[in-house]
């Protein structure tokens, strides 16, 4: 049987299956002892999303994290070289380390142990800097997932990706019913390094006659302390020419409640129709900081995205719509300042719809041409992409 | 194909989006600071107003009052000299000295500061960080003695207010801005009132303001182009000269900390160690740290264009002359009195360092800072001398 990338793509693999990494296009097998592999991704962008100033800051969000926009031009999305190694039936160390776009350096993105108790197998604990795993945009690769940019949600509520030191356990109460909890350090946005990160996830998987759905529910809540948009204020030079933003510091508490699901159902032979939705509620009470300014700030943000798409042999249609709520309130004597200054004046709802048709060359490669329309900025924007995923499992035994 | 299974999620999606949807707002609550809008503040109402201490509550009254012992003779020692003798309207406050003179005729160490916006500084004085309301700057020209300025002292301050005391129009004023005291005529009233006229003296219709409300064609393309120069880092102008009043001491009621800020901007170098002229030597006079030698506090520059010569010692006659100063990242003295190089003073800012322009470009630097010039400031009767009209 082969298993084609784009399965893999259009599915959250290993959602339902004990913490893993998403490689299963791969037939990776699963009494393997050593499984190496390696995965990439290329895009040419016809545009990149910014303001006046080259930045992507939507108004009306506190933004942060790895959300950053594509570039103009080609570029690697990523580049990742992992491996398993299943040194007992239920233990197991996984790791990976890739570059992203926008980075020269090598870097260590996950590094952790997988272990399932003898005598309690319905629990499985990885404990180390690992992947969240509470929803199918909690974390992920432009190699491994369906559309090269990161999902609006993940960009705005979660600067993207969530991988940081932790620890997960799952419990596989019921084949189709899994409950898990995650404690993060908290180094990824909208916490703050060391000041921590909970989660809880339910996460089921159905089958009714030929439609297969995947749904879960989840809640996070994280602490941050001064936490500062570290993408625009890092490696801030006084010899470059550059755009530096007003430093504003976020201290408070954010709460994050999500609800997904993915499905799938055969129209023939040939033809799948699938569905995939997420919706986040994200709240954040603390107070804004800047220098001189200080104000006690409120914020009530939802979004949602839905996914629909065909699949035809080796092809896929997919459509994205995304769209996002901004409600902020700002009270005390610096509130006027601090809102202009954290960019946080807006009315609008910012959203992007993405039309997007992939091509599955051949077990390891895959080819996909996008349409995007973007609305996240005062000024609309639109862009063409073409690009390619290549994922290789390299050594097994 | 199971009609019911995609029902249900046709069901779901459509609650759910229901449910994350809402209108996008950002409401701002200042707290009611704005609630004393009602003075004539000559403030814009997109700016915050400036802080006013709880002992001194800003009035009309306080403010005319204020604005006629500004212009009156009387208030000093030998009834010869006013405060607008150093600080005219038509050059923005200050005189066009390089350094002050007083009423008996001794020079000050200072060149008079420009009193513009200066309700919003976060201290009062070119080096004395710990000098930060009006009301404690108002009395010190009145009864300084090195220098003398105003030349008020023991042996004739009653008789400089037994003058004031003579003048009916004080009678009647002194009365309507401390209605709540029967002899109002002492100088702790005097400097309040001073200290709201000054309060009052507010700057924010240049041409540059005018751009930013939206009129393209305020400035010149120049200035543009000099716009972008300052606010560079390659200039660095903006980090000490930044914010709504084009400098880092600013203070107003949107902000929790003041930032009394003093730089050292590379003048003097008289030693090879840092060291400044005596008299004039910045902070290190007040707190005595190394540290703080030749740090003086950045003035705003609404109205540059009018307050030449600059620094605080009125040491630079040009505004050209400045923009080249900063460009070689200090002063080299070479001949004469206070030779060294102060691009080599070790308590130099760390934003003062050499950059190129070509003439072109310093030509448009200057003129943005020309389109800082605010007409209607230097015209407007409502500071104008009153025993005039």
């Amino acid at each position: 049987m082969r298993r084609l990338i784009l399965s893999s793509l259009l599915w959250p693999a290993g959602l339902l299956a004990h913490s893993g990494e998403t490689h299963d296009n791969l037939e990776l097998e699963p009494t393997a002892q050593l499984q190496i592999g390696a995965m990439f991704s290329a895009t040419a962008y016809s545009a990149q999303a910014t303001d006046v100033h080259g930045l992507w800051r939507i108004p009306g969000l506190l933004m942060g994290g790895e959300a950053l926009p594509n570039a103009k031009g080609a570029q690697v999305d990523d580049a990742h070289l992992w491996a398993r190694y299943q040194w007992q039936p239920n233990s197991a160390v996984y790791a990976a380390v890739g570059t992203h776009a926008g980075h020269t350096e090598l870097s260590l993105e996950n590094l952790y142990l997988d272990y399932q108790p003898a005598k309690f197998e319905k629990l499985n604990l990885a404990a180390g800097l690992m992947d969240a795993r509470f929803s199918p945009n909690a974390s992920s690769h432009p190699s491994e997932r369906q559309f090269v940019e990161t999902s609006l949600l993940a960009e705005a509520f979660w600067g993207g990706s969530i991988h940081d030191l932790g620890l997960r356990l799952d419990w596989q109460a019921h084949p189709q019913l899994k409950f898990g909890v995650e404690l993060h350090d908290g180094d990824f946005f909208p916490a703050s390094k060391g000041e921590g990160a909970q989660v809880l996830f339910a996460q089921t998987e159905q089958q009714l006659q030929e439609l297969k759905l995947k749904a879960g529910i989840w809640g996070l809540q994280a602490q941050a302390v001064q936490r500062g948009d570290e993408r625009y204020q890092t490696g801030h030079s006084h010899s470059s020419s550059s755009f530096t933003p007003p430093d504003v510091r976020f201290t408070g508490k954010s709460a994050l409640m999500g609800l997904w699901l993915t499905s799938s159902l055969p129209l023939s032979e040939t033809l799948q129709a699938g569905f995939d939705y997420e919706a986040v509620q994200a709240k954040a009470e603390g107070e804004l900081s800047e220098t001189n300014y200080q104000a006690a700030y409120q914020a009530k943000h939802l979004g949602y995205t839905l996914t629909p798409n065909l699949q035809y042999g080796a092809w896929n249609l997919s459509y994205r719509f995304e769209k996002l709520s901004l409600d902020n309130r700002l009270i005390g004597a610096g509130a006027a300042v601090l809102a202009q200054d954290a960019n946080l004046l807006n009315t609008a709802q910012p959203q992007r719809q993405t039309l997007q048709l992939a091509w599955q060359a051949n077990k390891n490669l895959l080819w996909r041409a996008a349409y995007t329309q973007d609305d996240t900025l005062a000024q609309a924007d639109e862009r063409f992409s073409v690009g390619l995923v290549w994922q290789q499992l390299l050594h097994e035994y | 194909m199971n009609s019911r299974g995609w029902l249900a999620i046709g069901i779901i999606t459509i609650m759910t989006s229901a449910c994350v949807e809402q209108d996008s707002q950002t409401l701002i609550n200042t707290g009611g600071l704005d609630n004393d809008r009602s003075f004539n503040w000559n403030i814009p109402a997109n700016y915050p107003l400036p802080v006013v201490h709880a002992d001194n509550p800003i009035s009309e009254e306080k403010f005319q009052l204020g604005r006629h012992l500004f212009y009156d003779q009387r208030l000093s020692g030998p009834a010869n000299f006013s405060c607008a003798s150093c600080h005219r309207q038509e050059l923005a406050f200050t005189d066009g000295l390089a350094q002050a003179i007083g009423a008996t005729g001794q020079k000050h160490p200072r060149s008079a500061q420009a009193l513009v916006n200066i309700a919003y500084n976060a201290s009062v004085n070119w080096g004395n960080p710990t000098t930060v309301t009006l009301e404690q700057q108002a009395p010190i020209p009145l009864f300084n003695e090195f220098p003398v300025e105003m030349g008020v002292n023991d042996s004739n301050q009653a008789q400089v207010l037994a003058r004031l005391q003579a003048e009916p129009r004080y009678q009647r004023m002194f009365k309507a801005a401390f209605p709540n005291e029967t002899q109002p005529i002492h100088f702790a009233n005097i400097a309040k009132a001073l200290a709201s006229f000054e309060r009052g003296l507010n700057s924010f219709n240049s041409p540059f303001d005018q751009y930013e409300a939206g009129n393209q064609f305020a400035i010149t393309q120049a200035a543009k182009r000099g716009m972008n120069l300052f606010f560079n880092e390659k200039t660095e102008c903006f980090h000490c000269h930044g914010g709504m009043n084009f400098t880092l001491s600013s203070f107003d009621r949107s902000q929790s900390f003041a930032d009394t800020e003093f730089f050292n901007n590379g003048l003097y170098n008289l030693d090879g160690k840092g060291k400044y002229p005596d008299g004039g030597e910045g902070i290190f006079e007040i707190t005595g740290k190394p540290e703080d030698m030749g740090r003086f506090r950045p003035p705003t520059l609404r109205n540059i264009a009018l307050t030449a010569p600059y620094m605080h010692d009125g040491s630079i006659e040009s505004l050209d002359a400045v923009i080249r100063h900063y460009m070689r990242g200090g002063r080299h003295i070479t001949t004469a009195v206070n030779a060294g190089d102060g691009r080599a003073n070790p308590y130099k800012s760390g934003f003062v360092r050499p950059f190129d322009l070509s003439e072109q470009e310093i030509a448009d630097l200057r003129e943005f800072l020309e389109s800082l010039t605010d007409d209607s400031f230097i015209n407007n009767p409502r500071f104008a001398n009153p025993w005039a009209e």
